[in-house]
């Protein structure tokens, strides 16, 4: 009874919060006019069409899409070598220093980072202030977190000591090993890491409005800028920015199930 | 010649002895136990003659060759791990050929060797599962032919069984001895069972504390300890401690008994007396090695009839053949006997190296 009626106010509170803003976001976006009324009149397509016509819109989400990108490409780097680093190292201390730093970025509010980083590279001489290098550098930070968890979990769960020991003694290279066993056995904690650093990364606000000029804004900070313009366009702004996130949740969705029969499966609910 | 060999080798841990002085020498071939208490060393032996961890002082040998300075990859050796650690992401017939990729044997090779294996091992038909498809059972065959699949020097197994049930454990303990001595290759099996180290082995290894105890083969161990540690360790055992006189003489409270003459110093030892050697005396009658009691508990054992026998508020158990008719009943007085032959004393501190 209590079960079903925790469940029942989940779904409620998921449906109000979650599905009913995007759901009337996306109606709005094809709405000819909403301006007094519960939902827009008219139907039109012209949003979409001013949408792609600005070249600041598709040119930040190019923007957005690029950063995300490398944010996950790289974090998934440092991730692989962090988590094969502390597993080979097997220094209590150093894991739990790890566990700590890696923890320190969501404890810091992203505005205290941005205004941080700001403040570190803002010299006379040569700014990094409004370049994309600066933005990667700060998205990477701020995801790193949500690529290691699922990571660590996941090299907990393989137990790599003994396989390392296992496949060493049957004569692998480090390399071997690394490209054999440990990569493909990664898979699962890398796709689910992929797939919230690459969510964070696109719709990340906050360090984007401080930290990017105007050659490297990306698409969040113009989306917040279109509310300006009519409600209409913002909405297909919007429609737009949460199609790629669902897109990109799909697409490693597939990516995961393609590798799932291969691999182990490990449940990763860190 | 020696497939294995351990001289005087010791492992450290701080001031910590995990492995202390241990000589071993394996024969080619042979299949030795390694036993002993949890704690007591067996894994760290392994792990020193694989190359996983280095000596402080001694040396290891494999095939004669000293292995100062070759590690664990070019060492050659097979090694069967407890919880199986199969490479999850690779199929049986992969996690079997995985040896022979890296040494990159041709693909034809490679394709029958795999295949005479997983046939060794009994797994023909499962060459396309995945480890977790396969039972525990199941995975540790594979494990063992994947191992086997390098032809290495030696094969270490590091309790192989214990995370398997009784009768999985009971058949594949058989088999492994089987496979061990079709492909003839020199083995060290580690395990804290006693009685499965006596059932498969040519020689047992027996440790305490870091250090080796004795090593023989199971009869020997069985029949002739080496000392305290190991009578009690092996086997059910009656221990008496009392005193050595010396020429055969055992002196247990107030009575003097005539016992197996060993070369053991006059002095505080204990007295062990196997259950089935001691015998319920007709009569209360004459004869040496005469001791009386009351029948306190009867335990049935198949074969076997289990008696607790209260003798001086010291518990003696006697193992009788299920088949004599008149068997004691509870508060029953009985005499026990024994000859002295049968009856071994052993002090605390010797130690009969192999
Ligand atoms: N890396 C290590 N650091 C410190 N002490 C260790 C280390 N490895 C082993 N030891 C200690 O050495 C002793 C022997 O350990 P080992 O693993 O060889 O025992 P074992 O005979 O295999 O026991 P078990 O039957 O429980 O597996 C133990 O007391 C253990 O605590
Ligand atoms: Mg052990």
């Amino acid at each position: 009874m209590l079960r079903r009626a925790l469940w029942l106010s989940a779904g409620v509170m998921w449906f109000t919060y979650v599905l009913t803003p995007i759901a009337l976001i996306l109606v709005g976006s094809f709405g000819e006019k909403w301006f007094g009324t519960l939902l827009p009149t008219g139907f039109t397509m012209k949003w979409y069409g001013d949408l792609f016509s600005k070249t600041m819109y598709v040119r930040a989400m190019t923007m957005s899409l690029f950063i995300a990108s490398l944010t996950v490409l790289i974090n998934g780097l440092i991730g692989i070598c962090s988590v094969y680093a502390v597993s080979v190292l097997r220094v209590r201390w150093l894991r739990r220093a790890f566990d700590f730093i890696i923890l320190l970025p969501i404890a810091i509010p992203p505005v205290v980072m941005g205004l941080g980083l700001v403040q570190a590279f803002n010299w006379t001489s040569f700014s990094l202030v409004g370049t994309w290098q600066l933005l990667l550098g700060a998205h990477l930070v701020y995801t790193l977190p949500f690529m290691l968890r699922p990571l660590m979990a996941n090299m907990e769960m393989l137990q790599w000591n003994i396989l390392e020991e296992a496949g060493v003694s049957l004569g692998a290279s480090p390399l071997f090993l690394a490209t054999k066993v440990l990569i493909p056995n990664l898979i699962p904690g890398l796709l689910s890491g992929a797939v919230m650093t690459f969510a964070m990364s696109l719709g990340e606000f906050q360090l984007a409005v401080m930290v990017t000029g105007s050659s490297s804004q990306t698409y969040p900070v113009v989306l917040y800028q279109a509310f300006y313009v009519s409600t209409g366009f913002a909405c297909a702004a919007t429609t737009l920015l949460v199609l790629f996130s669902l897109l990109s949740l799909g697409g490693v969705l597939f990516l995961g199930h393609f590798f799932g029969f291969r691999g182990s499966s490990l449940a990763l609910d860190s | 010649m020696a497939g294995v060999e351990l001289r005087s080798v010791s492992k450290r841990y701080g001031k910590f002895y995990a492995v202390r002085n241990v000589s071993l020498k394996v024969e080619k071939g042979e299949f030795v136990s390694l036993v002993g208490p949890s704690g007591c060393g067996k894994t760290t032996t392994l792990r020193l003659i694989a190359g996983f961890i280095a000596p402080d002082g001694g040396e290891v040998l494999l095939d004669d060759v000293s292995m100062a300075s070759v590690g664990v990859r070019n060492r050659q050796v097979g090694i069967v791990f407890q919880n199986y650690a199969l490479f999850p992401n690779l199929t049986a017939f992969e996690n079997v050929a995985f040896g022979l990729r890296t040494r990159k044997v041709p693909e034809e090779e490679l394709r029958s060797r795999v295949e005479e294996l997983l046939a060794m091992v009994g797994l023909s038909g499962r060459a396309a599962a995945w480890p977790r498809e396969l039972s525990g059972g199941q995975q540790q065959r594979v494990a063992l032919a994947r191992a086997l699949a390098i032809r290495p020097k030696v094969l270490l197994l590091d309790e192989p069984l214990s995370a398997l049930d009784a009768k999985v454990r009971n058949s594949l303990r058989f088999e492994i001895r089987r496979i061990q001595r079709e492909s003839g290759i020199t083995t060290i099996y580690v395990t804290h069972d006693q009685e499965e180290a006596l059932s498969i082995s040519d020689r047992v290894a027996l440790m305490n504390s870091g250090e080796m105890e004795q090593i023989g083969p199971p009869g020997e161990i069985y029949l002739h300890p080496a000392n305290r540690f190991v009578a009690d360790f092996v086997g059910v055992n009656n221990l008496l401690e009392g005193e050595y006189l010396g020429e055969g003489r055992f002196r247990w409270r107030e009575h003097l008994l005539s016992v197996e003459d060993v070369p053991l110093e006059a002095g505080p030892a204990a007295l062990m007396i196997r259950p089935e050697r001691l015998v319920l005396a007709p009569s209360e009658e004459g004869a040496d090695n005469r001791l009386t009691g009351t029948v306190t508990g009867r335990v049935f054992l198949g074969p076997l009839l289990r008696l607790a026998v209260d003798v001086e508020g010291e518990q003696f158990l006697v193992d009788l053949l299920n088949t004599e008719t008149a068997a004691p009943s509870l508060d029953d007085r009985v005499s026990l006997t024994f000859s002295s032959s049968d009856a071994r004393p052993v002090g605390n501190t010797g130690k009969i190296p192999g």
